[in-house]
């Protein structure tokens, strides 16, 4: 019982910790907490649902592929870089220098206008989301004595594997160290010559794509997404985000699965209320005992 | 610097005179209004005539909207004011409406509920905020968020809220208009509420805490209690805005209800969008937000519901200070077409003459009876001629000893020096003092053991400090600085403070006569309601300076005040100080790289070296001790400082020889290297006027760099040498002007360009991406090119030029001394391989050995490497090493040498070293 809760958790986990992965990235190129990146990834997903919901050829070329889940994605991952690009050079960048409050309430705004377009143009009530892989995703196989699907497997594993070389990339390539150097000091950066906005862009693009994984996957084990969804499941990768670190990856997918095992477990047992209390303790036991997160970096003083 | 004249030199050189005309550069106005009655007639008549207008639901909309602004105005408090991003208020206003329905509903009368339910929501959130406490910035947010995520759960689940309970309103508030004015009142009297908290102390405390947390308790503040406080505050407002919600309704559903997460979030960009510190903008936003899209006819309320979310993006594009700025701008629009242009404020400060400097003392005096510490001391017959003692004070960070056991201590009406290279510990020394890092060891001070006092009850003993970044709050103008330093004297309670008692009010009256005397004393009294952060670099220090001495501590410690300053500047500040030590009886340790400074204000003096003090004794003859010498001053400074003092003091014979010793080779050698080549002009400016926004700040600056030549830049404070160097490297895009560089116009074009095409600059402060390895910075500074032959090559060159790089290149570069930093910042800008080096304040905070060490090397890279210079300086040294100085005054160039034109400037710069300025 207990195992197939913690693989239940885990899987959850997974798709949060890809949320995360989005959140950290651009948190750590920009500083900006975005309430955005769930609603920016999202956007693409109900577009090409509707898409396939009204008939495209494309989709149905062979009805029993059932490709609406990849197509879908597919959407959403396009629809994501590009939103990812307006955002970062039309509202963030003209916002820079303000505090990181402000920043936060435009990036609300971003949220809420998406949501409101997606009521208005696309669809007020929940669209069925299939699996992200087709027809093969919800093939399931039994691990420890419990049911998992090729989903899930699938976003752990993408979220483990795309933090790994995220984390990769940041330490080991040219662009990534002016990725670390923008996130230690902008100003500074572009004195060296680094085009900051590029990093910026950089972030919000990888960022936004990522989320637009993420939510394929949430939407698909939840059967359905609607607008503000994905803003919602958001608040539990940010959760697993402050657990791990806000600016480390390992930490921030650790962080993750950690909430997913907790909602995985306790929900069921003893009810919504005890699940997201123990999120609570968590996030404020952390904070008490390591500032930084489980994983967070210390910085040199 | 002084306003009055100094001698007049010969004319190659001119002191700072009448002569060159007063502009208004960096001088920011002092913003017009409107008189508030207007605004305030406006406001009551519509506020009032509102009901005759609306509908009873779209008054109702109102009434919601404006139980909402109150928990908004909370949320300044936590936000604006100490800066605590907090995401749950609605939880918080869910809990207060919950809390008077239950209350109410058992018959118990209004009053009762709805300060319970402040009360319950103030602790609560208060609560919340305890494991918050060492949360920084943006995990406050989440986590907040995820305890609004819990609280609306527990909120919504069965048995919590009674859908059947029923809290009903008195007779004399059912109608809806009644109901309406009755909120209003509660709203002003919300809004009195925290006006008064932004003006007593716990405001202050607030602003400081959320300026630099770990330093505040040195200003006798305790930063844990106040950001409850001001969680407490946010909780009780949210509380006060549910009980509002929970009386027009009666009751709550089992979803609805205030406590959700929409309006949570919406909450806080309604605090945002109002514009931190305006009420007015928060009252405003909150209508606009809750209001306005339901009580508007359909079409344009379905458009105003889409106008929020484009507000917040708006809004936060082009006023960052939200409703509230654009009411203050227009505000200042219309009283600039009503009484004319503003007067102009000159951000220099003014020379205090004698008598003001003596009544300003005397003034200050009558401070010393207010510490409570006066209890501690004991009688002048039993005073120990020591106030302060360390004994065997040891820091380890990690594994590295930052301090191994120092003695240090200091006479009464004494100033002490400490000096000693750049990570020598000297700093380290004064957040010990200051109880801000822990360490072995004891100190006794004034007969108490100031090791078993906490860090923020040191003030109150009498000991102040200042920082060497700064230390206070920039955003808050410079009184509110002064009196935000008295907080440990400002004891009163914060309910006091909000009710406005008598003893809150002459309290505040006492502080602010302390701290107007203060202004006074430093010449800054004209400079009183200027945001601190508007003002140059060294003003700064200085009104961080006169902030230490407000509450007249016994020790008084200062951590290199006159870095950044000027000679002159230094000079008046040397005065103040001896006034303040020999009219007061205050006694000082000051951190100290300038040695002039030392030898004309120090009694004794220490000098450190890596953790240990080497020397000790009076400073002339600490400065002439050789292990001081190789550690901290080197052999110029060395010549230098007994050159100068030996008019000062007792001519010595020995040291005349030293008066016609020879210039340094270093400099010839530059000289001569540079008069070989042919003066190609490698940058060439011209009538260049650049600035920051509406505040011009360069005006028609024209000058030009030969080839192959350092060129130094020199000014005082805020002449404009900063903004000339960001300019160029194109930080800043200038306003007029053409800047044409290696023969091409370059003018407004980005730092990242300019790199490529050879014009590399080292920023004030060194720029060092602390959490990177050293080499990283290195790599980084070559990110322009894509040859990863010629990068590596580079590597090893700066490897080979400056070893100590090497051996630390895997090393955080934020670990580094500062020694350290400014080579690895001069490596770091050489790895583009540039043709022109702008650096700005190159010796900033580096030892005089380290300073000379600095300079040969830029020398060496003039004569070896051919590369073009312009330094921005203040120190004599650095004109041994250029071969032509600019001087900048008030936004202007308005002196340039060469050769021997420049001897005038030089003893013009040392005699200004010597004596006193003040009378």
């Amino acid at each position: 019982m207990l195992t197939t809760q913690v693989v239940t958790g885990l899987a959850e986990g997974g798709a949060y910790a890809l949320m995360a992965v989005a959140i950290v990235l651009v948190f750590s190129g920009t500083r900006v907490l975005s309430l955005a990146i769930g609603e920016m990834g999202a956007f693409g997903l109900l577009l090409g649902l509707k898409w396939d919901r009204t008939g495209v050829p494309l989709v149905h070329w062979h009805p029993s592929a059932n490709l609406a889940g990849p197509f879908a994605m597919l959407l959403a991952i396009v629809c994501g870089a590009i939103l990812g690009v307006v955002v970062e050079r039309f509202i963030m960048r003209p916002v820079e220098d303000r505090s990181p409050a402000s920043k936060l309430v435009v990036t609300l705004g971003i949220a809420l206008f998406l949501a409101l377009a997606e009521y208005q143009f696309i669809s007020t009530n929940p669209q069925p989301m299939g699996s992200p892989l087709g027809a093969s995703g919800t093939g399931q196989l039994h691990l420890f004595g419990s049911v998992v699907t090729w989903d899930d497997i699938a976003s752990l594993g993408l979220a483990i594997v795309l933090a790994g070389s995220m984390a990769l990339f940041l330490q080991k390539t040219r662009f990534g160290l002016a990725v670390r150097a923008t996130t230690s000091n902008p100003g500074v950066s572009r004195l060296l010559g680094i085009r900051v906005a590029r990093v910026h862009r950089f972030t919000w693009v990888v960022g936004a794509a990522l989320s637009a994984l993420a939510a394929a996957f949430l939407s698909s084990t939840s059967g359905e997404i609607y607008p503000l969804s994905m803003t919602a499941a958001l608040l539990y990768a940010m959760a697993g985000a402050v657990i791990g670190g806000l600016d480390s990856l390992g930490g921030a997918v650790s962080g993750s699965l950690l909430v997913g095992i907790l909602q995985g477990v306790l929900a069921p047992r003893f009810g919504p209320t005890a699940a997201i209390g123990a999120t609570l303790g968590l996030v404020m036991l952390v904070l008490l005992a390591r500032p930084r997160g489980m994983f967070g970096t210390v910085d040199a003083s | 610097m002084p306003a009055d004249p100094q001698p007049a030199t010969s004319a190659g050189f001119q002191p700072p005179s009448k002569s060159v005309a007063r502009r208004s550069i960096a001088a920011l106005a002092n913003p017009r209004s409107i008189p508030r009655t207007v605004y305030f007639v406006g406001i009551v008549v519509f506020a009032l005539t509102l009901p005759g207008w609306l509908a009873v639901y779209q008054l109702d909309w109102i009434i919601g909207a404006l139980a909402f602004s109150i928990a908004a105005l909370g949320l300044d408090i936590l936000i604006g004011q100490a800066g605590q991003v907090s995401l749950a208020q609605a939880a918080f206003v869910g809990v207060g409406a919950v809390t008077a329905i239950d209350i109410g509903s058992h018959g118990l009368p209004w009053p009762v509920a709805f300060l319970a339910a402040m009360v319950i929501c103030g602790v609560l959130s208060g609560l919340v905020g305890i494991p918050l406490l060492r949360a920084r910035g943006l995990q406050v947010a989440i986590a907040t968020l995820v305890f609004q995520l819990f609280a609306q759960t527990f909120l919504a689940s069965s048995g919590v809220v009674s859908t059947s309970s029923y809290f009903n309103r008195p007779s004399y508030l059912t109608a809806d208009s009644s109901y309406y004015y009755f909120s209003l009142i509660l709203v002003v009297l919300a809004v009195i509420a925290l006006k008064r908290v932004r003006i007593t102390r716990p405001g202050r405390t607030f602003l400081a805490v959320r300026d630099s947390e770990s330093r505040v308790a040195a200003f006798g503040i305790r930063a844990g209690t106040t950001k409850l406080l001001a969680y407490a505050m946010a909780g009780a407002a949210a509380g006060l805005g549910g009980a509002i919600f929970a009386l027009q309704q009666g009751s709550l559903g089992p979803t609805g209800g205030p406590f959700q997460l929409q309006p949570s979030l919406l909450l806080v960009a309604v605090a945002l969008i109002g514009g931190a510190g305006s009420p007015t903008g928060i009252i405003a936003a909150s209508i606009v937000v809750n209001a306005l899209p339901h009580i508007l006819p359909t079409t344009a309320g379905n458009y105003t519901l889409v106008a929020v979310p484009v507000l917040m993006i708006v809004i936060m594009i082009f006023q960052p200070r939200g409703f509230g700025g654009f009411l203050k701008t227009l505000d200042t629009f219309l009283g600039n077409l009503l009484a004319g242009k503003p007067a102009r404020y000159d951000p220099e400060p003014k020379h205090a003459d004698i008598e003001t400097t003596r009544r300003c003392i005397a003034g200050l005096r009558e401070a010393q009876t207010l510490r409570e510490h006066s209890a501690t001391d004991p009688a002048p017959a039993a005073r120990s001629p020591l106030l302060f003692v360390a004994k065997g004070i040891t820091v380890r960070f990690g594994g590295v000893t930052a301090l191994d056991s120092v003695d240090i201590a200091v006479e009464r009406g004494k100033i002490v020096g400490l000096i000693g290279s750049n990570g020598a510990g000297k700093s380290t020394f004064f957040n010990v003092v200051s109880g801000l890092v822990r360490a072995s060891g004891s100190i006794q001070y004034a007969g108490v053991d100031l090791m078993a006092s906490p860090a923020f009850g040191r003030k109150g003993l009498g000991v102040a400090r200042t920082f060497q970044e700064i230390g206070i709050p920039k955003q808050a103008s410079v009184l509110e600085n002064m009196v935000m330093a008295q907080s440990s004297l400002a004891r009163y309670w914060t309910l006091e403070g909000i009710l406005a008692l008598p003893r809150t009010i002459s309290t505040e009256r006492k502080l602010r006569r302390q701290a107007n005397l203060s202004l006074e004393l430093f010449g800054l009294d004209h400079l009183a309601d200027i945001p601190l952060g508007d003002l140059p670099h060294g003003t700064m220090r200085l009104v961080e300076v006169a902030a230490a001495v407000t509450t007249v501590p016994d020790l008084l410690l200062l951590d290199e005040a006159t870095a950044g300053l000027t000679s002159q500047e230094a000079d008046a500040l040397a005065d103040r100080l001896r006034l303040l030590r020999d009219e007061m009886g205050v006694s000082m340790l000051v951190i100290e790289h300038h040695v002039p400074f030392i030898a004309n204000v120090c009694d004794y003096c220490y000098c450190l070296d890596t953790g240990k003090v080497i020397a000790s004794g009076p400073p002339a003859e600490v400065t002439r001790e050789p292990i001081v010498i190789t550690s901290f001053l080197g052999e110029q400074e060395v010549h230098r400082t007994h050159r100068d003092r030996s008019d000062a003091l007792a001519p010595d014979g020995e040291l005349a020889t030293d008066r016609t010793a020879p210039q340094p080779l270093v400099a010839t050698s530059a000289t001569a290297a540079a008069d070989t080549r042919t003066p190609a002009k490698l940058l060439e400016v011209n009538g260049l006027c650049s600035g920051y926004g509406s505040l011009q700040v360069l005006f028609d600056v024209s000058f030009w760099i030969a080839q192959g030549e350092i060129v130094l830049l020199m000014g005082s404070n805020g002449a404009g040498k900063t903004t000339t160097l960001r300019t160029l490297c194109g930080l800043i895009k200038p306003k007029a002007g053409r800047i044409v560089f290696a023969g091409r116009d370059i003018t407004g074009r980005s730092p990242e360009d300019l790199v490529t095409s050879g014009l590399v600059m080292v920023p004030e402060g060194r720029g060092m991406l602390p959490e990177l390895t050293v080499a990283e910075n290195l790599h980084l500074g070559a990110y322009t090119s894509r040859n990863n032959a010629e990068i590596k090559e580079r590597l090893d060159a700066s490897f080979e030029t400056f070893p100590i790089l090497a051996k630390r290149s895997k090393e955080q570069a934020g670990s580094l001394s500062g020694g350290e930093q400014q080579m690895l910042a001069i490596a770091r800008a050489l790895m583009s391989n540039p043709q022109l080096l702008l650096i700005d304040e190159a010796s900033l905070g580096l030892s005089p050995l380290m300073t000379e060490t600095t300079f040969e090397m830029l020398s060496r890279l003039n004569t070896v490497n051919g590369l073009s210079i312009l330094v921005v300086e203040q120190k004599v040294a650095a004109l041994d090493l250029a071969k032509r100085v600019y001087v900048m005054e008030k936004g202007q160039i308005s002196t340039a040498a060469e050769g021997t034109g420049m001897n005038e400037i030089r003893s013009f710069l040392e005699k200004a070293y010597l004596g006193s300025s003040l009378d």
